[in-house]
């Protein structure tokens, strides 16, 4: 949606006070290693969509012998500009224009951020949930309704968990989560089934300029339960759902878990025609992952009208100089631009960046 | 609270501030304001306060606070009886009440169905609603739980029930926007639940 002009941040990381200001296009942050270089493109990921790309436990994002830490971004949208606030200590705090919120679904989505990060090869090594998390987070910042259908249909999931777990099973109540499931359930799936022919395509484009000869990189989203290829409306999706957790009660209530349904979805990734979650060697994994991130980063960027922003921490390591002039093309759609290197060489390729120094927690800029 | 403090004031200021939307700095003013009090003032509004449970109750009929058996709704007689109108709580009748569009009869269900905090169907008001309507000649329900997950299933789990056994007209209350705020700062739920209960205009 809109673009950080100033940041400000108060102990977090390596940071004591940190203010920064930024211009569309591109930014460069160069420094050696252990400087904190990932740290800004942390707190910027942080005020994007309130969580951490490297840590799930914020309390590490705190400096060491604080209680809390303060971000605030100033950003432009539309003409218009706004601050967002976040601090973060026992609880977290919101604000939007110094006035507290208190939904995360009214702070989230007003930056579009899209991370190119060292996590990002979870998307092939992790597990299920590693693949719907990048579903999750990739779905929450492009469409608000998919978040609250998210949150709503967690909350049922546990709900009705509880409910198996009680003696006897109320099936009536039961049968009433069903139905809260396949309504949030439905609109979840159906986000997340379009996006992923939507992501087929781009990979389609990409492919023939980022990889070698005829190799193709292909996704298929993969159904925790039996579905008809034919399915493609919210209403058949919700009656699809709706018939597999009917007809796997009596194995959910031996488990008492609920076994089908966007929470056990995943999704397969296919180098060639090969699998590569079980069989690719370290380097087509590698590719495979830039490639997927910037068919996600091009995706989102289409739906959102040119509006999100990347952060790239240090990819160009992954890349041979031919890819990474055309990684480097790819980023001039882009409105704006966090980039992390250890490599000045790449500020040849990069003409009318602003760039800043990084050493030691201390940021200068020293390019407009 | 100060530790100089005499300990009848730290103990009552303590009381206070259990209280909602009262912390320690806030129970610790009131207790003092109290002490400026005259003494005649302090022990009716202790009496208020040690009486409060055994004059106020709750309805027979609809589970609203009432001073006697029945509540000012349902002793009425200028209200609709053929409506009732589904609340999780008392405090949610007034809400309704004051709106000044509503004239039928109100049933509370003490809560919600949430699993996850151990409230259940059979822990709800509900048998007490389904007979209400076996006697009486109810022809409207209006569903007015909250706009969550369990306020839907709720309203989800009512439905059934009812829909089985009586022939009514069933309907949820609309959600969204509150009047007089600024769209701009919508939270998106809120508008997706506006924009799915809109309704025609022309
Ligand atoms: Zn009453």
């Amino acid at each position: 949606m809109g673009l950080f002009n100033e940041i400000t941040a108060i102990h977090f990381r390596n940071f004591t006070k940190l203010n920064l200001t930024f211009s569309s296009g591109i930014n460069v942050f160069v420094g050696e290693n252990g400087q904190g270089k990932t740290n800004i493109l942390e707190l910027i990921y942080f005020i994007s969509i309130l969580r951490s790309f490297r840590s799930n436990n914020l309390k590490n994002l705190i400096q060491w012998q604080q209680n809390s830490f303060l971000l605030s971004g100033c950003v432009e949208c539309l003409n218009s500009k706004m601050k967002l606030s976040v601090q973060l200590g026992e609880t977290r705090s919101l604000y939007l224009n110094n006035t507290k919120i208190n939904r995360a679904s009214e702070f989230i989505g007003r930056i579009r951020c899209v991370p190119f990060v060292s996590e990002d090869i979870y998307l092939v090594y992790g597990s299920g949930s590693d693949r719907r998390k990048f579903l999750d987070i990739t779905l929450s910042q492009l469409y608000p309704d998919y978040l609250s259908a998210l949150q709503n249909y967690n909350k049922a999931v546990k709900s009705r968990n509880r409910l198996l777990k009680c003696e006897p099973v109320n099936f009536k109540a039961i049968g009433v989560f069903d139905s809260i499931l396949a309504t949030a359930g439905a609109l979840i799936t159906q986000y997340r089934y379009r996006f992923c022919n939507r992501l087929n395509e781009h990979l389609t484009d990409i492919s023939p300029i980022m990889l070698a000869g005829n190799d193709r990189i292909k996704i298929k989203y993969e159904f925790s339960y039996d579905i008809s290829e034919k399915v493609q409306t919210q209403e058949e999706f919700q009656r699809s759902y709706l018939n597999a957790l009917k007809k796997n009660i009596d194995k959910d209530s031996q488990y008492k878990l609920t076994s089908v349904g966007p929470h056990r979805d995943d999704f397969l990734i296919f180098f060639n025609e090969k699998s590569l979650n079980n069989f690719g060697s370290e380097g087509e994994c590698r590719i495979t992952v830039i490639i997927l991130k910037i068919a996600s980063g091009r995706l989102s960027n289409e739906t959102d009208n040119n509006n999100v922003i990347y952060i790239i921490d240090d990819v160009f390591g992954e890349l041979d100089e031919k890819r990474r002039e055309s990684f480097l093309t790819y980023l001039q759609d882009i409105k704006q631009v966090f980039i992390t290197t250890t490599d000045n060489k790449i500020l040849d390729c990069l003409p009318h960046s602003s760039v800043f120094n990084i050493s030691n927690g201390k940021v200068v800029k020293c390019k407009e | 609270m100060s530790n100089h403090y005499p300990i009848p004031i730290k103990e009552l200021s303590q009381s206070l501030s259990s209280l909602p939307g009262v912390g320690k700095r806030t129970s610790e003013r009131l207790t003092l304001a109290l002490l400026d009090w005259e003494s005649d003032d302090l022990r009716r509004l202790g009496e208020q306060i040690s009486t409060l449970k055994e004059k106020v109750t709750h309805c027979d009929i609809c589970g609203n606070l009432a001073e006697k058996e029945l509540c000012e709704v349902c002793l009425n007689p200028k209200r609709n009886n053929d409506v009732i109108c589904v609340v999780e709580y008392p405090q949610q009748i007034a809400a309704i009440d004051n709106c000044g569009r509503y004239n039928g009869l109100y049933h509370v269900l003490g809560g919600k169905i949430d699993p996850l905090s151990n409230i259940h169907a059979e822990n709800l008001r509900i048998n007490q609603l389904i007979d209400r309507i076996k006697e009486n000649n109810i022809r409207e329900i209006i569903l007015s739980t909250s706009p969550d997950v369990e306020g839907e299933a709720t309203a989800v789990y009512l439905a059934n029930e009812l829909k089985d056994q009586f022939q009514l007209n069933i309907s949820r209350i609309a959600l969204g926007i509150p009047v007089g705020s600024d769209l701009t700062y919508a939270d998106s739920a809120t508008m997706a639940m506006a924009l799915d209960s809109r309704r025609p205009l022309l």
